[in-house]
């Protein structure tokens, strides 16, 4: 974890791509359909708007101050006790979201791959790599999601396209029935589920300035896009009511698939895809967390702090929710106001000072 | 079994990340890590022994919930 390791835009890109599907592809169509029923595609895109909006946000913050992270700079537009509160409570928001992270992936290999073992060693493997990851530092991992994409876009085409022959029309009737209110709250909803906020940690270490902002966005684009097409495919083929019936539609989605009873039960493909971006997911936004802590706390070096946050980690991650109906009131009524408030009063705050006393970072290269 | 498990994998990090840094003398990095290794293995070894204690999850919910409740009312 030092400074001098960059990564590239493009995997910058992938990594945005990456952090988008890595929790929605398979909470959101739920989700999105209890709340918008059959409009719950519209809500998707309306929810990738809102967070294209937020990445412009990030990128003009983040451009302000192209070598520093946000836990730098906002002890240096807001002075100094009160930066650090700013960046303990931006630590505490990466951190609790690479601990949910964690107990999604816990909750749904126990509940659905594997029903016999224990959740805290479904944590303790995932985290091991985790934690693998981030200790080598962000360089490795970017070029990881950057080997690791084709075949996550190999494996979500495969699943799309074997999905066509299910698809009825007439699930999606009748278009927005209960008004635009629904699907308004469905794009909040989506739009708090996809933290882009934790790359304004992230940006610093991205080697070409002027393309970060650019490349930040196309993946969100890609990323909302795939999300898009997957909650379309899952009331295209499941319907709204059965798709807010289950908590993980788009696994049930893909155990649909039967292909001349040859090809069947390739419902682990989805699984497989969804580890993969959902471990990258928890590996920025632990690293983001590790290097926030470590530069509130003006550290020497951040890697050792990453073995004791992991330790923490899991205890969050096991304790978490005493079971699955906490879990799913938390993603539907908790986490929209909680991700709301930490995604945009912060960078707002910091952005409106920044204009304002006119602050920022001298060294522009 | 479960306690000494904690406590071996604690004493491996211990050994592998602090005491390097207590040979380097940076004394804060040492503090720090050693406070948070020590609450980490803290709340595992209170799961470990099935000790309830309550999330921090529900800690949020407690503050968010109104919250929620108001965003909701925009939308209804």
């Amino acid at each position: 974890m030092l400074e001098e390791e960059k990564i590239g835009s493009r995997q910058l890109a992938v990594l945005v791509v990456m952090f988008t599907v890595g929790t929605s592809m398979l909470l959101v169509p739920g989700e999105l359909a209890a709340e918008a029923k059959q409009d719950a595609w519209i809500a998707s895109i309306l929810g990738v708007g809102l967070g294209l909006l937020s990445v412009l946000l990030f990128w003009k913050l983040g451009d302000r101050f192209p070598d520093r992270t946000a836990a730098e700079y906002s002890e240096l537009l807001l002075g100094k006790w009160l930066g650090k509160a700013m960046s303990v409570l931006f630590f505490s928001f990466c951190f609790m979201l690479s601990a949910v992270l964690l107990r999604d992936v816990g909750e749904f290999v126990s509940t659905q791959v594997l029903t016999e073992t224990p959740i805290e060693f479904v944590h303790l493997l995932f985290l091991l790599i985790v934690v693998l990851g981030v200790r080598l530092g962000l360089a490795p991992i970017g070029r990881a999601a950057e080997i690791f994409f084709p075949w996550m876009v190999l494996l979500f085409l495969v699943v799309v396209g074997f999905l066509w022959p299910y698809a009825k029309i007439e699930n999606l009737k009748p278009l927005m029935e209960d008004g635009f209110k629904p699907v308004l709250l469905g794009g909040v909803q989506m739009f708090t589920l996809q933290e882009y906020v934790i790359f304004l940690m992230i940006l610093p270490f991205v080697d070409n300035i002027h393309k970060r902002g650019s490349a930040m966005l196309k993946g969100a684009l890609v990323g909302g896009a795939l999300v898009v097409i997957v909650t379309l495919d899952c009331i295209l083929v499941l319907g709204p009511n059965v798709t807010t019936l289950y908590v993980y539609p788009a696994y049930v989605l893909a155990q649909k698939i039967d292909i001349g009873e040859f090809l069947s039960r390739i419902q682990i493909v989805v699984a497989g895809m969804w580890f993969l971006t959902i471990y990258f997911k928890t590996a920025v936004s632990f690293y983001a967390s590790v290097v926030s802590l470590g530069q509130t706390l003006r550290l020497r070096e951040h890697r050792t702090l990453v073995l004791p946050l992991a330790a923490v980690m899991l205890a969050i991650a096991n304790i978490a929710y005493p079971n699955m109906t906490y879990y799913v009131d938390f993603y539907r009524n908790v986490w929209i106001p909680y991700g709301l408030v930490f995604m945009v009063v912060p960078p707002v705050i910091l952005l409106t000072v920044s204009y304002v006393t006119g602050k920022k970072s001298p060294s522009c290269s | 079994m479960t306690v000494v498990g904690i406590i071996l994998a604690a004493g491996a990090m211990f050994w592998m990340d602090g005491l390097p840094l207590a040979r380097r003398c940076l004394w804060k990095d040492f503090w720090i890590f050693l406070t948070l290794l020590l609450f980490g293995v803290g709340l595992l070894l209170i799961h470990a022994l099935k000790i309830e204690i309550a999330s921090p999850v529900y800690a949020i919910s407690v503050i968010f919930k109104p919250v929620n409740q108001f965003i909701r009312g925009l939308f209804s």
